[in-house]
């Protein structure tokens, strides 16, 4: 772990530009993803508002660097984030279900048809953001902002702010009625998380020289940071982060093999990972990280073959039979 | 007067909404599947009317209808009998099932749309039919938008009726309440969630083909009808069918008003802002029960 | 070595130095151009990409191939070009990430621009960083009045905002002067960037030639129904209106315009108003309406162009295309004229040449073009280019639109 780190940080001395922009994306789905299941993964209040608060840094980004230094307007886009979070948050988190989910993309539309409203009104419908700041330090900037958001999210998680939030996700009445303040932590948590992803935002927004509403506000980061949280699976810190890879590498993979058909490849690629991946891919990992057996391992290399009932082909022939009975009507 | 034409316009925009949004209502209110692919059946029926009347045959594109309802109808049974049961019969709960179901209908949403964009490219495409003006007490209204208002209520009112009146519609609302007590009394469950969910898959079919006598359409629109739909459903009560058309026709009038009154440029944030008004007060839509 | 090997040889050295360069020069001849291209094919940020831009860069490259290829006079042949794509999904952070991935992983010899105006200025730094030369066809914003000198490599294309309104105002100011018209204008705008800029720059315009604004409304992308609109439109009774729009809205308020039966004598919708699929929908009734962009259908080489068109898109062309296509011809004339892939050379040619292409004649001033069509109208059911008027094919306006029916 500790060796990835290292080798991640030194990455920009010897990687070519494409490869850091291919990190840099990976890092903000990275955070994002992890900040979506800090609240969402938890309580289980599946939120699409992910686009809103991306949207709502890159603007604060777009506003605030004009008057501001850089790392200034990044702070102030995440402080933004937390804030319009709060708001929301106070009026809202008495839904649940798949009401809190319509209503979290209702909200994107939302800040996106006001902003863009507002915008008209002040005859300044476009920002530009002219920067000079380098792929490296928006690489570095995000790399810390994935590696942080998977330690907070961790480091919390073992608090008995973590144990409120999971609470939450059990049975909120009964935590309700055990003592635990829904209200405030609900607000605080998905406030918090908010505000990692306004930070994302605005930290993307620097390379991109000119912004309006409706490049700000794009539902598809939504959709695709709950895909990679659920892919990974939001039961442990490290579980969305997981799941980021995958989706950000299959997308590089199959936009340039396939432009015409990414969208199908991609569309076929989810529904398969849905059916033999449940539960993401972190119960797969923390199997195989407890049945890590190095003797067993070398033994299969040196024979080549797996071992007589051995655990792997047992389940593996389960699993077909499973499937056998499945699809079966 | 002008402002009777807003309100009238309102109720055909409302009724669009309300029409687009039945199908949606019995595929999650009696199958319990949110199909986020439900736009893209649609999309598809838009454009087999298209090609209907702009292709070599010239026809009605009416009768586009008798071809992409039935293919709506398989798909859609199709798809829940070999995608969804599976899901179903390991989910442990109805979050669950919704998380799982997200994504795989999701990630049927971009096979069904790289297909059209595959197939018929990303280009706008309209066509005119029946885009004349009626004239009712002064209001001008489109022909077009009329039908499809008017289907919108022959839709719903056939569909209280199914559901009041016949034993299939018992079956689908003792499902909608408890599925498993609609078990325990001897209805198949599994059969009927089909049937409805292919249903709901053929009424959107039937809407997209209404509905693209009027509005310009393209691959990549189908999502945006989608959460129309969505909406429409949240704000009348999953599994409300009948209040559905109800809900819309708020939505629209509301819509219509709000913009011609206040500003032209709000019309979607008022849209937004009242389907968040009706969750914040009625969090389980505006026809329920509780 | 004997003797005679040894003459043999050395007439053989000799004999060879003084053939023709050319056949050294063929052994290090690429054997074919690569161009790359990151651009919209997926994803909801508009249907145009692939009709304006992607349909283009393919006719092009079939046309050019068909013909052997790009000729590079410093080797003497002529070389077929060959693409890498990739799809970007409307989204500025994956344009990046791939354009760099051209640059860096695929090292392509070019680079073609990407669709729409955010698009296009988010590549422009990191194509002039690696100095690579790109025409963006599919920009139109005020700042590209000063981006010259900022991104020397980023060539801008199509009309800016005040080029093509101003000349809608002078039309109106001169119509009003001929006693045609009252001099009242109504404007509606899609609430974009596109929109707002248009319509703030006609308003200017309108304002300083003496024209009266009766009305100035904006509306969102996606409306479902702009009747009402239309009616404010109408109480406010113009002669003029003009709609800053997009496809979805050009349509519909094209259909509603005839479903109230709204019939102004001046009529301009802005981004759509020139697909072949809106004459589709509306026939002939689209003669007399006024769209942003232009072309001269009868330049040097628009005849052979529209008849490929058909035999290899499958449709006919689309006015808004043409400059996109301009682009690509002027990217192989420069090329040519330069006979090799050196791209500082062939920015410098494209800096500083006239170009003839299928949208007219070209010539970059400071990076924009210098003289891009503005205006144009559907005329007897093609579009022609009105602005601006020197220009060679430019007719004249259409006045009054015919009624609907």
């Amino acid at each position: 772990m500790a060796l990835g780190t290292i080798v991640l940080v030194l990455l920009p001395l010897f990687a070519s530009n494409y490869v850091l922009s291919l990190f840099i994306l990976l890092y903000a789905y990275v955070a994002l993803a992890t900040a979506w299941a800090f609240f969402s993964g938890a309580t289980r209040y599946i939120s699409l508002a992910t686009a809103a608060f991306f949207g709502v840094g890159i603007y604060a980004l777009a506003i605030a660097h004009v008057y501001l230094s850089i790392p200034l307007s990044l702070l102030a886009a995440a402080v933004v984030g937390f804030l319009v979070a709060a708001v929301v948050g106070l009026s809202t988190l008495r839904l649940r279900g798949v009401y809190f989910v319509v209503f979290t993309f209702g909200l994107t539309e939302l800040v996106h048809q006001v902003i863009n409203w507002a915008e008209i009104k002040n005859r300044t419908v476009t920002r530009y953001i002219f920067t000079d700041v380098s792929n490296v330090s928006i690489y570095q900037t995000l790399l810390a902002a994935a590696l942080l958001s998977i330690v907070g999210s961790w480091y919390v998680s073992r608090t008995r702010l973590g144990f409120a939030l999971r609470a939450i996700g059990e049975d909120e009445t009964v935590a309700r009625h055990t003592g635990v303040n829904t209200t405030m932590v609900k607000i605080l948590c998905f406030a918090a998380s908010a505000s990692v992803m306004a930070f994302v935002g605005a930290v993307l927004a620097l390379r991109y020289s000119y912004i309006d509403a409706s490049i700000a506000f794009n539902n598809t980061w939504s959709f695709q940071v709950l895909i990679a949280a659920l892919l990974g699976g939001a039961g442990r810190a490290w579980g969305p982060a997981v799941g980021a890879i995958p989706l950000v590498l299959l997308s590089e993979y199959f936009s340039g093999t396939f432009p015409r058909h990414f969208p199908i490849a991609l569309g076929l690629c989810f529904v398969v990972i849905v059916y033999f991946l449940p539960g993401g891919i972190t119960p797969l990992i923390l199997r195989a990280y407890h049945s890590f057996d190095a003797s067993r391992m070398l033994r299969v290399l040196r024979t080549g073959r797996l071992p007589e009932g051995s655990e792997l082909a047992g389940r593996f022939r389960a699993g077909v039979a499973r499937l056998n009975g499945r699809w079966k009507i | 007067m002008i402002l009777f034409e807003v309100f009238l316009n309102g109720l055909l925009l409302g009724g669009m909404y309300g029409l687009i949004a039945l199908g949606l209502n019995l595929q999650y209110g009696v199958a319990r599947i949110l199909n986020l692919a439900y736009g893209e059946f649609f999309i598809g029926a838009c454009f087999i009317a298209f090609f209907t009347i702009t292709g070599p045959w010239q026809l009605n594109p009416l009768l586009s209808l008798f071809v992409s309802a039935p293919i709506a109808f398989a798909m859609n049974w199709l798809i829940y009998q070999y995608l969804m049961i599976p899901l179903i019969q390991r989910a442990p709960d109805q979050d669950a099932l919704d998380a799982d179901v997200v994504l795989v209908t999701f990630g049927l949403l971009f096979v069904f749309q790289g297909l059209a964009l595959v197939n018929w490219s990303g280009d706008l495409r309209g066509y005119s039919f029946l885009s004349v003006p009626v004239h009712l007490v002064g209001a001008i209204m489109a022909l077009n938008r009329l039908l499809a208002f008017l289907g919108a209520c022959a839709l719903a009112v056939a569909l209280f009726l199914v559901l009041r009146h016949t034993r299939f519609g018992s079956a689908l609302r003792a499902i909608t309440i408890d599925p498993v007590a609609a078990s325990l009394v001897g209805v198949d469950v599994r059969k009927f969630s089909a049937l409805a969910f292919a249903a709901g898959g053929a009424l959107a079919a039937a809407s997209g083909m209404l509905v693209s006598t009027f509005i310009s359409f393209s691959s990549t629109t189908g999502v945006e009808y989608t959460l129309k739909a969505l909406i429409v459903v949240i704000m009348a009560g999953v599994g409300r069918v009948t209040g559905t058309l109800a809900a819309g026709l708020l939505l629209g009038v509301v819509e219509s008003l709000g913009g011609y009154l206040v500003d032209p440029g709000l019309t979607i944030a008022i849209n937004f802002a009242l389907f968040m008004l009706v969750l914040l007060v009625r969090p389980t839509g505006l026809f329920t029960r509780a | 070595m004997d003797r005679r090997t040894f003459v043999k040889g050395s007439a053989a050295v000799v004999g060879a130095s003084t053939l023709p360069h050319r056949v050294y020069a063929q052994a290090a001849a690429p054997d074919k151009i690569r161009f790359g291209y990151s651009i919209t094919q997926s994803g909801p940020l508009g249907p145009g990409a692939e009709s304006t831009s992607i349909s283009q860069y393919r006719l092009w490259q079939k046309r050019v191939n068909d013909a052997g290829g790009v000729m590079l006079k410093k080797f003497n042949k002529r070389v077929p070009i060959d693409f890498v794509a990739y799809d970007d999904q409307g989204k500025p952070d994956e344009l990046l990430k791939l354009t760099e991935r051209l640059i860096q992983q695929d090292r392509v010899d070019m680079i073609l621009g990407p669709y729409a105006t955010h698009m296009n200025l988010a590549s422009a730094p990191i194509i002039t960083k690696y100095e690579y030369p790109v025409i963006m066809t599919t920009a139109t914003t005020t700042k590209t009045y000063t981006l010259g000198p900022k991104w020397p490599y980023a060539f801008w294309n199509i009309s800016q905002p005040e080029e093509s309104t101003q000349p809608l105002s002078q039309a109106l100011a001169q119509l009003k002067k001929e006693g045609k018209i009252s001099g009242r204008v109504a404007v509606v705008n899609v609430a974009l960037e596109y929109g707002v800029e248009m319509s703030a720059a006609f308003v200017e315009a309108a304002k300083k030639d003496g024209l009266e604004v009766v009305l100035n409304k904006s509306y969102p992308l996606g409306s479902a129904d702009l009747q009402p609109l239309l009616r404010e439109v109408m109480a406010s009774n113009p002669d003029a209106f003009l709609a800053m729009s997009y496809p979805p809205d050009t349509f519909m308020l094209t259909e509603q315009a005839q479903i109230v039966g709204f019939n102004p004598k001046f009529m301009y919708v802005a981004i759509g108003g020139v697909f072949p699929t809106y004459k589709g929908k509306f026939g002939n009734k689209v003669n007399g309406i006024l769209a942003y962009g232009g072309i001269d259908p009868g330049a040097p080489g628009m005849d052979e162009y529209a008849k490929a068109h058909l035999a290899v898109l499958n449709k006919p062309y689309e006015a808004g295309a043409v400059n996109v296509y301009s682009a690509l011809q002027v990217t192989q004339q420069a090329i040519e004229t330069v006979g090799e892939i050196d791209r500082k050379k062939i920015r410098d040619v494209i800096a500083s040449a006239t170009f003839q292409t299928v949208w007219g004649e070209l010539k970059y001033v400071n990076q924009r073009n210098a003289n891009p069509w503005a205006v144009g109208q559907w005329q007897n059911g093609e579009i022609v280019g009105l602005h601006p008027s020197n220009k060679a094919g430019a007719k004249p306006l259409l006045f009054p639109k015919p009624a609907w029916s």
